[in-house]
């Protein structure tokens, strides 16, 4: 197996792993409602960045293509975090 | 030593165009999020008691799905990189099933919901619950015709010099399942 196919399946993991921490874990009543939807943000911010890198490339390609990721996630989640605690 | 020499090459996989695209379309998404946030802001009660008439359950296999199929999608890819496109067809396969599977879930979900009475036109949180999952829909049945070429072409003509095209419908599929991990917590999980 490729060290290529291996980060592939290791990122893979991280996001399943993730996912059902935020849905099956996080989001169970004895969580804090703020701290559970905080949380689930800032852990799908990270996954679409997971995405963004590893599925479709990204940290392979030039800084203009990386930084538009970038700043897509960070104002996404910024514009979303900060409306739901205003 | 030169250092240029030991850097990777960047490259942007597939045509730029399917780029602007994507970005185009991830845009409007963000904005989506942005109203349905305000929204959310002006009834949260409302929004809340929603809520809780959705499956998490639903919501999160679909992910688990969704990511998956990007998951053996990449694979495909990598496949044909490493000279080895014969396994190409199996893993676009394999992805296809999962973005079939996930259409199935959401008839299912979508069942549910008309059962119980719920259409978009029962408050905000459905209209919003309805159009942003509806149009994601949409995206994954293109991208399932997508997958469904890239399966067959990948069949018939092993890949060679025409790479792009295939990383070009893969940047698709990756968008479907990156909106669908930013529309999941926003619908399902925020309380």
């Amino acid at each position: 197996m490729s060290s290529a196919v291996k980060s592939i399946l290791a990122v893979w993991l991280l996001l399943m792993l993730s996912t059902a921490a935020s849905t099956w874990g996080l989001s169970r009543p004895a969580v804090a409602p703020t701290v559970s939807t905080l949380a689930v943000m800032v852990i799908a911010a990270i996954k679409v960045g997971l995405v963004m890198a590893y599925f479709m490339g990204l940290r392979c390609a030039p800084l203009p293509w990386r930084l538009a990721g970038a700043i897509w996630v960070a104002a996404a989640a910024a514009a979303v975090m900060i409306i739901y605690l205003a | 030593m030169n250092l240029a020499a030991a850097r990777p090459e960047l490259r942007l996989p597939g045509v730029g165009g399917i780029w602007v695209f994507v970005f185009a379309d991830m845009t409007m998404f963000a904005l989506m999020f942005v109203c349905f946030m305000l929204d959310r802001h002006a009834s949260p009660a409302l929004f809340e008691e929603s809520r809780q008439a959705l499956n998490r359950d639903f919501g999160g296999v679909n992910t688990l799905i969704l990511l998956t199929s990007s998951m053996l999608v990449v694979l495909a890819i990598e496949a044909m990189k490493r000279g080895r496109p014969r396994l190409a067809p199996g893993f676009f396969a394999l992805a296809l099933a999962c973005g079939c599977a996930f259409m199935v879930s959401k008839a299912f979900e979508y069942t549910g919901k008309f059962q119980a009475g719920i259409t978009m036109l029962t408050n905000d949180f459905f209209m919003y619950y309805f159009i942003l999952t509806g149009i994601h829909l949409v995206h994954v049945i293109a991208g399932n015709v997508v997958l469904a070429v890239l399966w067959r072409k990948s069949r018939s003509a092993p890949a060679g010099g025409s790479l792009s095209l295939y990383e070009s419908g893969a940047t698709y599929w990756h968008m479907v399942d990156l909106l669908w991990v930013c529309l999941f917590p926003l619908l399902y999980l925020v309380r």
